[in-house]
């Protein structure tokens, strides 16, 4: 047995010999896909040549030839990682698969991945810039050259800045682009003109984290936890669905145990070991009562909690009567909290006391292995949603499950923008379009009242970009947005950067063609677990014909049509309204290698990667490769995993220069600012009397990094929100929501109405048939109980849904999957055009009647989806009709007071629909939307009132595009007045 | 152990990037037809299919496989008793054996508790009805378990797949190997036709055997009564290593050959009866 035990032994050298020398050249030993190391992808070398039969040749084995380029989706925020198969014959896409390299999705896709190819050969795409040839909204197009479009947007955008009225330019964004690269065009323009989506979107979820920790979004270890809380339909419907979900299931398979707060049983309820489906709005009760027994039962991380909260601050500010001691605070925790008992918190919301125990139990076990994470779902729902995230984190914040593994980290730790080679100043303007002084603690702008904003005469706007965003229908009360949109007066130049049309596009001035995942230029890098990595998205077959040795210096000369990769667009459009480099923007978009000519992208990411990413330029040189060409080949880069306790780690001595320390541990120092590298967004904390900057907190005689909030701790207390007016809500608490049972009439029932389908992609879903095809409808979820209320409703049946607007018809479904009392309609769905409109989409889309006559609006469907003849031969197999309806144009505008979030759910009722309604109609009065918008409006606490110090805004809060210090000061007299 | 993750590699259908693997192992490459010839034809590569109560892939066996790739901290594959992945598994602990006590003791685990139970009957099988191509890899494989089994030492008991394998009931076990004792595959129905001068109708195993006991069941059993005779006489001739668990196979091969003997017995009596 010797003999053949060294026999095998000789052979297992030889077979280890041989995989050293091939992984040496950067090759893949072992084939793929393979079981052996769970590698389904094609080795990595032989991206460049891959063959694999041809499916349409089937039953004969026809090899394909492929070239593999990596690219990034586009399709949520996500980033995931994807495959271009581009056939090295026609250099067509054939299709999109996972990227194995990617960081964060690891090779797996949701279905929206492979769907971008259904967006790539959209027979209905927008593929040359189009300018209106009739009046706004009259649906007469004529095709012009990106010259014309760009020398008239430009002049206009000129004429704006040269005569002081940069306010008077606005970019409304829907979905993301690369990390600040926007925000930096804006900025070298001297603009305050961002506007993004996120009021609707996020800002609720964002403004709880923010409040804690200085930043504003959480980065949860799933993968690692043993208890996970998810307070949405996250495995499905919530960023970042594919990268957390996989993760979710990694840690269940392990044993984890997955508690999942929804009204309905979303496909992630179904998964979990605790459903609960609380009252909308109560989950931050429940999640207090969790917190009180924590600390009553003393099972929760009392070191951590006396080494990390701002609770000295709090007795000092809060209760100067009391010892200033932990056990102090201790108590008055309890005190505070006393209300929240498990029975309170079951009868607040409805559910089991039992099971809110069992809850709480689960959570002292985990230790500082507990994960949560909430994002739109109740925090995006509710008046005061935001204290949702804020009481969910106070569970973390509790059990020191705070950057830990299996724990929620900070999300700044977990992401990584590097630095571009130019950072142009903050811009020195407001504008009170986005940031109006009634909302000073606003997470973000302000974007859904702007046509309230236009109305009341605060601005007017010269020229409006919606760049991938269609707030007529994404917004609620998009009634209010056409009849912005068509009033030329108050916007001079609407002009809409997108891949499809849209119901905004519609009400364009120009529509101008952008790209896809596979045909724009991108950097993302998000925070999907404890990790910091950099994806690239690129346009595919650009890079394919690069491999092939051609030279492309335009994307537009590789993309479909002419279609732009956006940093191009900007770049040429800055050289347009700058062209003599007199008005100083010029200089943020010239090549450093070519002075006096224009940044091309592959100097531009070139720079970034060889500069800025620690690393890749060591990784690509020793395969060769220059770190842009590395970063074209693999599309992602993982720079450090496991970043673990940042809060935690010693300041180093070079950052430590004439040290101050205030009297809750917050230290200071003159050393100047080190320039990061990652130019991720952090808060700024004000800095000391002396000019000293925050830079740690003292910790037992050691300078510690602490969090970027104020007090360098995690804040149980804000003084930041006690300071600007909102003294009662500076701890995390329970606010009742606007639908909260004693906001309600006897016969009103709440509309849930922020959950989706996970095939779903905003906007462009219709354009995605293989995704339309999974689903199409979006009926009205009722309960059995509350259909037999309303006369023994059955599924199919048309009902009527009345809100403060107006009303929308659509199918009922009744199912037990959703509470008595609460309805629900998902979003996504209710695509349409007018029938004026000829140009255009015809997929997936309604074309509607259009009806305005004084404030009341009718839409009545004239015709659903059907099938067609095209260039693509599957729009002929479109064998359903119903495209959903379009009920957000039926809700007014609730900003939070507080975070400015949208407040979507909505009390209504229902009953069954008038003789003859037909699904998809809608009715809404606008005249009745102002009256909403004044009515939340009057709830606000203006800067003009409760600013502490004569600014509009607390400085150190995060906001996408800051301007300069100067630009914060309040003006002598409120806008209002 | 590389030379098991080179092994594993081979169970995979071929690809160009194969070709190193099969020169460092001086072993032939396979083509796409060898490998579904006898992966997908022959010898399904999957421990349930053998040591399972029905001879078919997944149930209770899978997720015993699957519990061992839990119970080591590891996320189970989406098959987890699929032989690619269990040599896979079983390279991973045999790297890191010399340092680790604990992957010495999962080694003869998995060795002893997934692999020896049905992978030596399986190669020994894959020698006579495999094809050409693979059977220097079985070859070495086999060599590769053996010299293992030595090295880690005899089990304490016997696995828990073949202890929990329920005794044979006649026809409705015969293709469940860990049952009868036998691993009977297409190549072997094709023969039994050939042999008895049936024909022969295309379809899954049970079906093809169905339908020869349909045109002249007494021949049929008879020679499935040879068969687990033969499959006692390969076991028999297995080394002395191995014998935990030839044990159970010639016992429950030996059972099966009497019991169809005793059925066409029984059956022809009946018949001289009537």
């Amino acid at each position: 047995m010797s003999h053949a035990r060294d026999e095998l032994l000789r052979i297992d050298q030889r077979v280890r010999a041989a995989r050293e020398a091939t992984e040496a050249r950067g090759e893949t030993f072992y084939p793929g896909p393979s079981r052996v190391h769970l590698a389904a992808f094609p080795p990595r070398e032989r991206w460049d040549d891959w063959t694999e039969l041809d499916s349409r040749s089937w039953p004969r084995r026809t090899p394909k030839r492929y070239m593999l380029v990596p690219t990034t989706c586009f399709n949520c925020e996500s980033a995931c990682g994807l495959l271009a198969y581009v056939d090295r014959e026609t250099l067509q896409i054939r299709k999109f698969e996972g990227n194995p390299e990617h960081p964060g999705s690891r090779g797996r896709n949701c279905a929206k991945g492979p769907a971008t190819l259904n967006q790539v050969t959209d027979p209905d795409r927008v593929l040359y810039p189009l300018r209106r040839a009739a009046g706004r909204g009259q649906g007469r197009w004529e095709r012009v050259s990106w010259d014309e479009a760009l020398d008239q947007i430009a002049a206009r955008i000129r004429s704006a800045i040269t005569e002081g009225r940069p306010n008077e330019i606005m970019y409304h964004v829907g979905r993301p682009g690369e990390d600040g690269f926007t925000e930096r065009v804006l900025a070298a323009w001297g603009v305050d003109g961002h506007n993004s989506h996120t009021n609707i979107c996020s800002s609720g979820g964002r403004a709880g984290y923010h409040y804690w920790m200085g930043l504003d979004r959480p980065s949860p270890d799933h993968a690692n936890a043993e208890l996970i809380i998810l307070i949405s339909a996250h495995l499905e419907s919530g960023h970042y669905f594919n990268p957390h979900a996989q993760r979710i299931v990694e840690a269940r398979e392990r044993g984890a145990r997955l508690v999942v707060f929804d009204v309905r049983l979303s496909n992630t309820a179904t998964h979990a070991d605790h459903w609960v489906s609380p009252r909308p709005g109560s989950e931050a009760a429940i999640l207090l009562a969790i917190a009180r027994e924590l600390v009553g039962s003393g099972r929760y991380n009392r070191k951590f909690v006396e080494r990390w909260w701002n609770w000295r601050e709090y007795l000092a500010r809060e209760r100067p009567d009391l010892e200033p001691t932990f056990a102090s605070f201790e108590r008055t925790f309890l005190d505070l909290y006393s209300d929240y008992t498990f029975e309170f918190a079951a009868a607040e919301s409805g559910t089991n006391r039992r099971q809110l125990e069992e809850i709480a139990e689960l959570v002292a076990r985990a230790g500082t292995r507990l994960s949560t994470h909430t994002w739109r779902s109740a925090a995006a729902g509710n008046l005061g949603g935001w204290q949702v995230s804020r009481c969910l984190f106070l569970l973390n914040a509790l059990m020191g499950a705070v950057a830990t593994e299996g724990g929620v980290h900070p999300n700044a730790w977990n992401k990584f923008v590097p630095r571009p080679m130019y950072v142009p100043p903050h811009p020195p303007a407001w504008n009170e379009l986005t940031w109006p002084a009634e909302y000073p603690l606003a997470m973000n702008e302000l974007s859904f009242l702007l046509p309230h904003f236009l109305d009341e005469g605060r601005g007017g706007l010269e020229v409006y970009f919606t760049r991938v965003y269609n707030p007529v229908w994404t917004n609620p009360d998009g009634f209010r947005w056409i009849e912005m949109l068509t009033d030329e007066a108050r916007v001079g130049l609407h002009i809409a950067l997108t891949p499809t049309w849209s119901e905004t596009a519609f009400f364009a001035d120009y529509v101008l063609p952008m790209g896809h995942a596979s045909e724009r230029h991108d950097l993302h890098s998000y925070e999907t677990h404890d990790a910091q990595w950099l994806g690239f998205r690129q346009p595919v077959l650009r890079t394919a014909r690069n491999r092939l040795g051609e030279t492309v210096a335009d994307t537009r000369a590789s993309n479909p049509g002419e279609v732009w990769e956006e940093n191009e667009f900007w770049i040429e459009l800055s050289w347009r309204i700058d062209p003599d480099g007199s008005l100083g923007i010029r200089r943020y978009f010239e090549s450093q290698e070519r002075p006096g000519t224009k940044l091309g992208v592959d100097e531009y990411y070139g720079w970034i990667f060889a500069n800025s990413v620690p690393g890749l330029p060591e990784r690509a040189a020793a395969e060769g490769l220059t770190p842009l060409k590395w970063m074209r080949r693999y599309g992602a880069y993982e720079i450090r995993r496991g970043i673990g306790a940042v809060h935690e780690e010693e300041v180093p001595a070079g950052e430590l220069e004439d040290v101050a320390i205030d009297s809750f541990g917050r230290a200071y120092s003159r050393a100047p600012l080190q320039v990061p590298t990652n130019v991720v967004p952090v808060p700024a904390p004000a800095p000391d009397a002396d000019g000293r900057h925050p830079v740690g907190v003292d910790l037992e005689g050691t300078i510690r990094r602490g969090f970027p909030t104020p007090s360098g701790r995690l804040e149980f207390y804000s003084r930041t929100l006690a300071e600007w007016g909102w003294p009662e809500y500076a701890i995390p608490n329970y606010i009742r929501s606007h639908v909260h049972p004693d906001n309600l009439d006897a016969d009103q029932v709440v509309l849930i109405p922020t959950f989706r389908l996970p095939v779903q992609i905003h906007t462009r879903s219709a354009n995605s048939k293989w995704l339309a095809e999974i689903a199409h409808s979006n009926p009205l979820w009722m309960h059995p109980s509350d259909a037999e209320r309303w006369g023994g409703i059955q599924t199919g049946e048309l009902v009527r849904v009345e809100t403060e607007l107006g009303h929308f018809v659509l199918k009922a479904w009744v199912t037990e999957g959703i509470r008595p009392g609460v309805v629900g309609c998902s979003h996504h769905m209710g695509r349409w055009k007018p029938s004026s409109e000829a140009t255009g989409q015809r997929q997936m889309m309604a074309t509607v009647d259009l009806q305005h006559k004084g404030s009341r609006w009718d839409m009545r469907r004239l015709n659903g989806a059907a099938p067609y003849q095209s260039s693509d031969p599957d729009t002929r197999r479109i064998w359903w009709t119903d495209v959903g309806v379009h009920q957000n144009l039926t809700f007014g505008v609730h900003p939070d007071p507080i975070s400015g979030m949208h407040c979507w759910h909505q009390a209504v009722r229902v009953r069954r629909a008038e003789p003859g309604e037909a699904a998809g109609d809608i009715s809404v009065d606008t005249a009745r939307s102002r009256e909403v918008y004044r009515h939340w409006l009057d709830g606000t606490r203006s800067a003009f009132q409760v600013s502490p110090d004569g600014t509009r805004r607390p400085y150190w809060l995060l906001r996408p595009l800051k301007p300069g210090h100067d630009a914060f000061r309040l003006p002598a007299t409120s806008s209002k007045e | 152990m590389e030379l098991f993750r080179a092994l594993a590699s081979f169970c995979e259908v071929p690809s160009p990037a194969l070709i190193r693997v099969a020169g460092a192992l001086e072993l032939p490459v396979p083509s796409a037809a060898d490998h579904a010839e006898l992966f997908a034809f022959q010898l399904y590569p999957y421990a349930s299919v053998y040591v399972g109560s029905a001879g078919m892939m997944g149930g209770e066996p899978a997720d015993r496989v699957a519990g061992f790739w839990r119970a080591i901290g590891l996320t189970p594959p989406v098959e987890p008793d699929h032989l690619a992945a269990l040599l896979g598994l079983y390279a991973s602990f045999a790297d890191a054996s010399d340092e680790q006590a604990q992957a010495r003791h999962l080694r003869h685990a998995l060795l002893w508790e997934h692999l020896l139970p049905w992978l030596p009957f399986w190669l020994a099988r894959l020698r006579e009805v495999g094809p050409p191509a693979y059977r220097g890899w079985g070859e070495l494989l086999g060599r590769a378990l053996l010299v293992e089994a030595e090295e880690l030492g005899p089990a304490a008991t016997m696995p828990l797949h073949l202890r929990l394998a329920a005794p044979a009931a006649g026809l409705d076990s015969v293709l469940a190997a860990g049952r009868s004792g036998m691993i009977l595959t297409r190549a072997d129905l094709v023969r039994a036709g050939r042999d008895l001068g049936l024909g022969l109708r295309q379809g899954e195993r049970r079906f093809v055997l169905d339908s020869l006991l349909c045109q002249d069941a007494p021949a049929v059993l008879v020679w499935l009564g040879a068969e687990a005779r033969r499959s006692v006489v390969i076991q028999r001739a297995m080394p002395a290593t191995l014998r935990p668990v030839t044990q159970h196979w010639v016992a429950r091969g030996e059972a099966t050959a009497t019991s169809f003997e005793r059925l066409v017995k029984d059956a022809g009596q009946a018949y001289v009866n009537a």
